[in-house]
């Protein structure tokens, strides 16, 4: 909480005595406990600038620098520290123009009072956290995007030109990212895709929910083809109406699911094999068995006829026995790198 | 005999095999064998127009020509001559089971080896039986 109660570190950068005297005792009317520098220079403002101070209240004209260049390198080394600038009524103009620079606020000396200058410090202090914090949530949003394990890019709607992509975007496509920024989403994928990425891309309606088209094929840059899953999302990225995309390589979990179906389609050949073809000539040796045990009737076999055919069955179910061998040894899963 | 009984399949010690049941079984004294299906299916096209029930003990795996095709040929020929088929493989498979169901004109399905018992049950067969009663 910001209140006038809580100690405040104030850096004042004012060449003026009488100015600076008057205030710091307008501060120390309206905040009980205070601590204030003065820098009387930029020089001397770089050199006090690495203490932690609540506040900056920032005099447009110094001895060695002023104007528009001041406010801006005051703004750079300030970093999160809010900046109120004071002016006097001929600099009104640029005072509202540093508020587009990037300052907390103007306050014209002539019209300085007590009250006024503690509300604008609050005031500037308070926004300034809020906008610390959003800042900080953009930055971890940010570090979701550059730190994830899975490729993902950002591209324009209209350009399809790559805005933004992540750090394992760049190493498994094996481009850099200037590479990218300097591409489109169709010199990735193979000419036959495109016309179906186009459609996806343009018939996509605007609202936040996640999409997911479904598998295509990219290339990386060494001209290897892969399958990605792709899941996306509209959003506005710099202004721009944009997609943020994951590309997830499900390359290899196919190629797995191609040998496993080739496995099947094999285990239902010799399944069909052992019922069709094995079990032929089983069932002409079971029957030939039969004849054998008919003794006494004559069913108008010779022993020698039917000793030849118990040969011939025997025979092919070896031939068959090493054929489905052969098969099985054709399937090997392990064989996927 | 009201009926008559065709033995299909593709090799000939099959067919003695099971014309050797019939005969002893009594349930036909005289079977033709013929070996493969288009042989049958002549012998069936020159019968037309008779009376005599036909019983095919047909077999399903022969090469070419196999079981499926003589049915599906059968189906959509013109030979006007009641006809009965009993399927004999030696298939186990399921699915061959359900295929054969599919057509009318199968009545059973046995699976090889064909034993004295397959003839009883043939015997018992609801059709049969009604041609021995009207005999």
């Amino acid at each position: 909480m910001t209140d006038t109660e809580s100690s405040k570190k104030i850096l004042i950068i004012e060449d003026n005595i009488g100015d600076f005297v008057l205030i710091s005792e307008y501060l120390e009317e309206v905040f009980e406990k205070l601590i204030i520098d003065q820098a009387k220079t930029f020089k001397d403002f770089l050199s006090k600038v690495s203490n932690e101070y609540d506040i900056i209240l920032l005099d447009l004209s110094l001895p060695d620098k002023d104007g528009e260049n001041l406010v801006n390198e005051v703004l750079k080394f300030a970093e999160n520290i809010p900046v109120i600038v004071l002016t006097g009524y001929s600099d009104k103009v640029f005072a509202i123009k540093s508020i587009s620079l990037g300052t907390a606020d103007y306050l014209l000396k002539d019209e300085i009072k007590p009250d006024i200058l503690q509300k604008s410090i609050i005031y500037a202090i308070e926004r300034k956290k809020v906008f610390n914090q959003l800042e900080d949530s953009e930055k971890r949003y940010r570090e979701l995007f550059h730190l994830s394990p899975l490729p993902m890019y950002v591209f324009d709607k209209t350009s399809f030109k790559f805005l933004d992509v992540n750090r394992t975007a760049i190493s498994h496509y094996g481009y850099s990212k200037e590479d990218f920024l300097d591409m489109t989403v169709f010199d990735i994928r193979p000419e036959n895709e495109k016309a179906r990425a186009l459609d996806i891309i343009s018939r996509t309606n605007e609202g936040p929910e996640m999409k997911n088209p479904g598998t295509f094929k990219h290339i990386k840059k060494n001209g290897e083809l892969i399958d990605v899953e792709i899941s996306y999302n509209e959003i506005e990225f710099k202004g721009r109406k944009a997609l943020l995309v994951l590309a997830n390589d499900v390359t290899l979990k196919y190629q797995y699911i191609d040998a496993i179906e080739t496995q099947n389609t094999k285990l239902k050949e010799i399944a069909w094999i052992q019922s069709h073809v094995v079990r032929a000539p089983l069932a002409r040796l079971m029957g030939l068995v039969n004849l054998i045990s008919l003794e006494g009737e004559d069913p108008g076999f010779s022993k020698e006829d039917i000793i030849k055919h118990i040969a011939n069955s025997t025979q092919e179910l070896d031939m068959i026995i090493r054929n489905i061998t052969n098969k099985t040894e054709q399937i090997n899963i392990d064989d996927i790198q | 005999m009201k009926y008559d009984i065709l033995i299909v399949d593709d090799e000939e010690i099959i067919i003695k095999l099971v014309k050797h049941l019939v005969i002893k079984s009594g349930l036909h004294s005289n079977p033709k064998g013929f070996i493969g299906g288009i042989d049958a299916l002549e012998y069936l096209n020159a019968l037309n127009n008779s009376n005599t029930t036909q019983i095919i003990l047909l077999d399903i795996n022969m090469p070419n020509f196999d079981g499926w095709d003589f049915l599906g040929i059968l189906e959509k020929s013109q030979i006007n001559v009641p006809i009965h088929v009993i399927i004999i493989t030696s298939s186990i498979n399921k699915s061959d089971k359900e295929k054969a169901s599919l057509f009318k004109m199968v009545s059973s399905y046995i699976e090889k080896p064909v034993s004295m018992q397959n003839m009883e049950q043939i015997k018992e067969l609801k059709f049969l039986k009604s041609l021995s009663e009207n005999y």
